[in-house]
């Protein structure tokens, strides 16, 4: 028998290295993705805080949200969608029984939340925040309070069904805490959104780059106190926004959705080319150049809008698919998606203003400089009109401005509330299938979860 | 002693005499080693150990001994797998003497690859199945793991679809996971491979399967190691069982060179049927007249009654061929003491029924083996596989999928212009259209230096790498998607994975009965993978591979806008790992073997960083006692058990800790997102395994088989939920579940009939397992998503549970539906809260029947597959036979409520949800309406096949020459009428494919095929 001993020494040292690299270098056993940041790494400093607020707003402008379920959703719960096509997850919002299944609604749920979390996350890490803490505080504010807003709309009946509001609203998540929490009234949840948006009013800096500013704190406060009818408030934030004269009228309807955006936008979802473009979901269910879309009006609605000097039935097809209506507002590859704009703060203002019965020449005004546009200077509200006529004037175009931008639901729950039923389809504005059911996740996890009946509307 | 002494003396005399009686007179022994079909056994032994003398029979089977002395002489015939032949021949001078070998029914001699080495089926205590390499060739299955259905007890394959390339499920012992993988670990030649069938994700509807590039002509073998004494040595990955593949290697012998060539044709092996154009519409009418309208319905697709009466398109005919598969390989195979090789070359092509689809393969193999000294052996192994797999859409992707749901037999495929029509689906216009390539170039190479400075001492020292290049490239044309330009994605992914191996053996023998093995072995393996995490997209005039100038530019964008994201090392996981075995045995009766490992990964949380499993195994042989030996009736008995603790660890790396990944910027400026909720604590699912088995041999092998029992308990089976969803997440990673998985198998093995020219073999395997979720820690059973199937988990069943309401039929009188609610009362309000557990995912009973006949040269073999019990859940009958929307009608529907008295089984159409009182939506028409009995059988192989007289193949100048035809899936019998019953179909994740296999949603239909070739040898 023949020893080589070189080559018995050469394996036992290889077999050593093996061996001691399988255990004593502990490096070799935290092999984490090589793409993933840890927390410390992530979110160490200011650089990373803020740009984990900057992930915050993919999900605000991302399919969940403005990218197009929330306006998706809303308008075909509302009135003036023709959803007779409509089936599966979406025949389920169109009739008005959603039920606790449903990926569409589920993912628009746990995705509306995922920008609470990552507010949260920046909120609870504002220590690293150094020269910027306050502006970036005020945008984790503003988004928080923004998807709790767009949460309570869809997911509790609005405020006023309750003469205290404390009626069930939707889990309010302030931490980053991964545990389960029970639903908040819908008072406290109203209470939560405004004190966040005062605290971001206050924070947030005049102009900030295409990112919330003070203005876009304030417009959301209008538009949350208008859905609260608390018109005082609500015309005074419209007023101060307004009155800033930073954001002036788009001289057409093209530019509301385009890539290069409005003058009227306070806030809202930038597209940059290969990077972030918004809206895909609202070019999936509204585009209408390239097929028919899922979503088609009514032929109430066109009545409404096709009319002979209004030059915004021009954002909407009728012959391309015989017997289908459909918008033209989403028919570009790419463009940003205003969030909080000037129109809205304007019929805000004058709605407000004639509820309150004050102002009367400012809101008349506002429905005017909206009207000049809508129909080419052939229409307008005379001076000395009544709050009422304001009133009647700011709905009728708040609901053709606005149309497939998902506001007409809101719009029916708000006035619902203040005692009149405006629902074209001729439901109860409170009825329970008014508002969508939470996904069997949250009650699966949480068995004290109390969900939402069910039906009854149609 | 003394006797004995004077014995051998004499004896020692005797031959010198006899040798000088002989005096010079030389002679020489020439002659065959045949099998019994009188092919030549290349490599068999032949000896005469009287005179220290031996050789080995040349590729022909050819023998030649010279300068023996006339006389008699005793031969000793051996050849591996074979029972050797003692045999007397009297030499005169120049003698001829040909042998025929009987294989060895049940060779206890056998040589069984167990991890890390290998033994002897005599020494294995553990419970392992070998299926040759030969079974999984018989026939073209869509990838080489699905040949193993029917062939191993306790192993359950589910194949994949019709789908080239299409990977199937594979289930050892059951299930003990729920959002983990569930698979196997697959091993080739030593390293644990990447079999993840989610590197593509569902894209298109379809699974991509890594194991379709593995070319089962170069394998040799493959173990299946099902319990702990044999899957115990994979440690943390070893609990779903290990399927060792081990490819051919050069034999001893002169070269040899292997040729087979098969052709075929294929077709789907089952059909839903749907009603046509003119008789939807017809029901379209119906429910529009029943939900109380007037007038025409309203059609789908922008088409007025006029239009669509002229339609009746035949979209499963448009999309659909007749599919063509060619396999060819070549192996050169050699061997001498000091070098063996063995080198292949394979192409393959199979064109699947579904237009458009693909899969080719050509690869290279080369296996050597050198011995420079006695002491030194290398091993060298490279094969180098490239697939091409031709995609198409399917299921809810399209294609197919459309076919059978939105693609309405009232749509033009083409407008009266020529162009595509466009205004609904039209799978025609995807298929053909869309330029979809998924290109996998796979390495997997190894070397091995061992050396055995002493006797009964081995040192090894392997290294092993498993490389995949992932080329996907897709492009839509402008026309596809009706925008100005074309667009183009790819997805290209490396996967690199290697490890290194240090092991030592060394055997210890005391006496003639004591015998000690020892095993001691480090490793360590790396896996991770390179890709553009966001892929490569943009507009483009064609797939980015051809148009080099849109790729740049898309690449250019990419960059400009931060959205261009190559990783290098995602989803990196290491495993650093100790092991040892030690097996003892006693007097050839007695085997005990004790083994462990202790698993360190990346993949486990700091507070759980490494895993130790351990496992004992023993085994007696009952038929080697005295009580038994002369037995007439029990010519093999042998007893073994095993328990220990194995784990698995199949779920996705840096779940530990919460993780954040760079995205693409938001106006202009970077991002970073949160992933995942962190687990510190998080761990393998751990497995306590215990087996007895009882392996058994009647009438001298006549009849043989084997019977085990199993008991495996899961803990800590990994969920990936339980979170409430306001968190802002869905899902995270805890050890939370308890699994039981419990079963017994049997294989039987009898020889029917045997005479000199006919022969009928026949093996039956048949498994039987109970599984069932024991505990799910301090989550309930609704904090589990279901699958995306309507499945789900209940403590105390079986995993996959159809959860759903009960039907009880229709209301003769309106012609609506009666439920039962959740307390069994009728109602006839539809409720998800009256959902209840009706049935199971989980067969009970799986196996298969093979018989072969053999008659001279001629060889019949057939084999049936089956599974019995289990539900089958038709997640598309809900829209095909539910309320009548866009989506085709299945021809069942005929069987429904019209008019008040009718008697049916599904009740009156509508075209509203709102018809059903308490029905949300077409996609909640779940309910035991579409639940079907899931038991099928079906003639999985019938293959005819001759050898032709070897006399006549050497007059061609060849040693062996087969010819055959084999067909695939001709039969099936099942009782569900829409499609095919066994069924794999796309996954979203793990959990979805341990959840809801059998489960069908538009799934293609297998493959059913007839092919015939021919194999030689020269």
């Amino acid at each position: 028998m023949k020893f080589n001993y070189k080559n018995i020494l050469k394996t036992v040292a290889i077999l050593a290295v093996l061996a001691g690299t399988g255990t004593g270098c502990k490096k070799y056993l935290d092999a984490p993705p090589q793409d993933a940041l840890n927390k410390e790494q992530a979110i160490g400093d200011e650089a990373g805080l803020t740009q984990v607020m900057n992930s915050a707003y993919q999900v605000v402008g991302g399919d969940a949200m403005f990218g197009g379920k929330i306006q998706a959703v809303n308008e075909m719960m509302a009135d003036q969608l023709n959803g007779t096509n409509l089936s599966g997850d979406f025949g389920e919002f169109y009739g008005r029984k959603s039920s606790i299944f449903g990926d569409y609604k589920r993912d628009m749920y746990v995705g509306m939340y995922q920008g609470v979390y990552r507010a949260n996350l920046v909120l609870e890490n504002l220590d690293k925040a150094t020269t910027t803490k306050d502006n970036i505080e005020g945008q984790a504010k503003f988004v928080r309070a923004l998807v709790h807003f767009e949460v309570v709309k869809l997911f509790a009946q609005p405020w006023g069904f309750t003469a205290d509001n404390s009626h069930l609203g939707i889990t309010i998540r302030l931490s980053t805490a991964v545990v389960t929490k029970n639903r908040s009234t819908v008072k406290q949840v109203y209470d939560q959104i405004i004190t966040d948006l005062k605290d971001a009013e206050n924070k947030l800096p005049d102009v900030n780059n295409g990112l919330p500013t003070k203005w876009a704190a304030k417009g959301l406060l209008a538009k949350v106190y208008f859905q609260m009818n608390d018109f005082q408030n609500a015309y005074n934030y419209a007023n101060q926004v307004i009155e800033s004269k930073k954001f002036t009228l788009d001289a057409t309807y093209a530019a509301r959705f385009t890539e290069t955006g409005s003058t009227e936008s306070i806030f809202q979802m930038i597209s940059t080319r290969g990077a972030f473009e918004p809206g895909a979901e609202l070019r999936n269910q509204f585009r209408s150049d390239n097929g028919l879309p899922n979503m088609r009006f009514t032929t109430a609605f066109y009545a409404m809008v096709n009319t002979p000097n209004d030059v915004r039935k021009t954002l909407f097809d009728v012959v391309k698919y015989p017997g289908n209506i459909v918008i033209t507002k989403y028919n570009k590859d790419r463009f940003n998606v205003p969030v909080i704009y000037l129109t809205q703060m304007k019929l805000i203002r004058a709605e407000a203003a004639a509820e309150n019965n004050a102002n009367l020449p400012v809101a008349i005004q506002d429905i005017n400089d909206i009207m000049n546009r809508a129909y080419a200077g052939t229409k307008s509200i005379p001076v000395g009109s009544t709050p009422a006529f304001i009133i009647t004037n700011a709905r009728f175009e708040r609901g053709l401005e606005l149309a497939g931008e998902g506001n007409r639901l809101s719009e029916i729950k708000r006035i619902g509330a203040k005692g009149e039923n405006i629902d074209k389809r001729g439901s109860v504005w409170n009825c329970p299938g008014f508002i969508l059911q939470f996904p069997q996740e949250e009650m699966g996890t949480n068995v004290n979860f109390q969900r939402n009946p069910e039906g009854n509307c149609f | 002693m003394k006797v004995f002494y004077l014995k051998k003396h004499y004896l020692l005399v005797l031959l010198v005499l006899i040798a000088l009686g002989a005096n010079a007179q030389t002679g020489s022994l020439v002659g065959k080693v045949l099998d019994e079909a009188g092919l030549p056994l290349p490599g068999a032994s032949v000896q005469i150990k009287s005179l220290s003398r031996n050789t080995l029979t040349n590729a022909d089977g050819t023998y030649k001994i010279v300068g023996l002395s006339n006389g008699t002489v005793s031969l000793l015939i051996s050849y591996v797998g074979y029972q050797p032949k003692q045999e007397s021949v009297k030499i005169n001078g120049s003698t001829v003497a040909n042998f025929s070998l009987k294989p060895e029914d049940q060779s206890l001699n056998e040589v069984v690859v167990v991890g890390y080495g290998t033994q002897t089926r005599r020494e294995v205590t553990g419970s392992i199945s070998k299926v040759t390499g030969d079974k999984l060739t018989a026939i073209p299955t869509p990838s080489f793991e699905a040949g193993l259905q029917g062939q191993a007890p306790g192993v359950q394959v589910t194949t994949g679809s019709g789908l080239a390339g299409s990977g199937s499920i594979i289930r050892i012992r059951g299930i003990g996971s729920i959002s983990a993988g569930g698979d196997p670990l697959y091993v080739i030649d030593g390293i644990p491979i990447t079999s993840d069938p989610f590197i593509g994700g569902n894209r298109g509807g379809m699974n991509q399967n890594p194991l379709a590039t593995i070319n089962a002509n170069d394998i040799e073998s493959v173990e299946v190691l099902k319990d702990a004494g044999a899957a115990g040595i994979y440690g943390s990955r070893g609990a779903n069982g290990v399927i060792l593949v081990t490819t051919k290697r050069g034999k001893l012998g002169r070269p040899t060179f292997n040729l087979s060539t098969k052709y075929g044709v294929s077709t789907y092996a089952n059909k839903p049927k749907f009603v046509n154009g003119p008789e939807w519409l017809q029901l379209r009418q119906e429910a529009w007249t029943n939900d109380g309208n007037i007038g025409l319905a309203p059609l789908p697709g922008g088409l007025t009654w006029a239009q669509a009466e002229q339609n009746n398109t035949d979209w499963w005919g448009l999309v659909t061929q007749t599919g063509h598969l060619n396999d060819q390989s070549v192996s050169f195979s050699q061997g001498t003491e000091k070098i063996k090789s063995f080198i292949s070359a394979n192409y393959s092509n199979n064109e699947s029924f579904l237009k458009g689809n693909a899969y080719e393969r050509y690869g290279f193999r080369s296996n050597f083996d050198i011995k420079p000294t006695s002491y030194f052996t290398t091993s060298i192994n490279v094969g180098y596989d490239r697939g091409t797999n031709k995609r198409v859409n399917a299921a809810w992707g399209g294609g197919l999928g459309e076919a059978m749901s939105t693609a309405l037999p009232i749509y033009p495929a083409f407008n009266p212009d020529g162009s595509y029509y466009n205004n609904a689906a039209n799978p025609l216009k995807n298929v053909d259209l869309l330029d979809w390539k998924t290109v996998t170039d796979r390495l997997i190479a190894g070397v091995t230096f061992e050396l055995k400075p002493v006797k009964n001492l081995s040192i090894k020292a392997i290294a092993n790498m498993d490389n995949m290049d992932v080329k996907e490239n897709q492009y839509q044309p402008a026309i596809l998607r009706n925008q100005s330009s074309g667009y183009a994605n790819a997805w290209p992914v490396k996967v690199l994975n290697h490890t290194f191996t240090g092991t030592v053996n060394y055997d210890l023998e005391f006496s003639n009965k004591h015998k000690l093995s020892f095993l001691v072995g480090a490793e360590n393996q790396e896996s991770y993978r390179n890709l553009y995490k966001d892929g490569i997209y943009g507009d483009a005039n064609g797939p980015f591979n051809k148009d080099t100038q849109s790729y740049d530019k898309a690449l250019a964008d990419q960059i400009k806008a931060n959205s261009l994201n190559y990783v290098l090392g995602a989803d990196r996981n290491t495993f650093a790992s100790l092991f040892s075995r030690i097996n003892y045995s006693y007097d050839n009766k007695y085997y005990l073997q004790v083994l462990a490992r202790r698993d360190g990964s990346s993949k486990f949380g700091p507070n759980n960083k490494y895993g130790f499993f351990p496992a004992a195994s023993a085994s007696w042989y009952i038929s080697q006692e005295n009580f038994l030996s002369d037995s007439k009736v029990i010519s093999n008995l042998k007893l073994r058990t095993s328990y220990g603790v194995v784990g698995s660890s199949n779920f996705p790396s840096g779940q530990y800790y919460s993780i954040f990944y760079q995205g693409k910027s938001y106006n202009g400026n970077g991002t970073v997102a949160p992933d995942n909720v962190e687990n510190p604590g998080l761990k393998w699912e751990e497995g306590r395994n215990f087996d007895i088995g009882l392996d058994f041999g009647l009438f001298n092998n006549r009849i043989s088989g084997e019977f085990s029992y199993y008991h495996k308990k899961t803990k800590g089976a990994l969920l990936d939920g339980g979170i409430s969803p306001s968190t802002g997440f869905l899902r995270g990673w805890v050890n939370v579940g308890e699994i039981l998985n419990e079963g017994v198998e049997l294989s039987l093995n009898t020889i029917n009939i045997q005479s000199d020219n006919f022969k009928w073999i026949t093996r039956l395997n048949i498994s039987k397992n109970r599984n069932e979720v024991v505990s799910l820690g301090d989550f309930s059973a609704d904090a589990v998503r279901g699958g995306t199937n309507d499945t789900r988990i209940s403590i105390g069943y079986p995993l996959g549970v159809n959860y759903l309401v009960r039907y009880k039929g229709v209301d003769p009188a309106d012609g609506l539906p009666i439920w039962l609610n959740k307390d069994g009362y009728e109602t006839k309000t539809f409720s998800l809260d009256d959902r209840i557990n009706t049935g199971q995912v989980l067969p009970d009973y799986v196996g298969g029947l093979t018989n072969t006949f053999s008659y001279k040269g001629f060889e019949l073999n057939t084999l049936f597959t089956f599974a019995i019990g289990g539900n089958l859940y038709d997640g598309s009958a809900k829209r095909q036979l539910g309320i009548v929307t866009d989506w085709n009608i299945r021809s069942d529907i005929s069987d429904r409520w019209q008019k008040p008295g009718d008697i049916a089984k599904f009740p009156r159409l509508t075209m509203s949800t709102g018809t059903y009182p308490g029905l949300s939506s077409e996609w909640q028409y779940n309910s035991t309406m579409f639940l079907y009995d899931a038991t099928f059988v079906r003639l999985r192989e019938v293959t005819l096949a001759y050898n032709l007289p070897a006399s006549f193949a050497n007059k061609l100048r060849l040693q062996t020459l087969k010819i055959f035809a084999s067909g695939m899936n001709l039969l099936t019998f099942s009782k569900y009428p829409g499609g095919d019953p066994e069924v794999a179909r796309d996954f979203e994740n793990n959990q979805d494919r341990n959840m809801s296999p059998n489960v069908t949603y538009l799934t293609t239909p297998q493959q059913k095929s007839v092919s015939v070739g021919l194999s030689t040898s020269f």
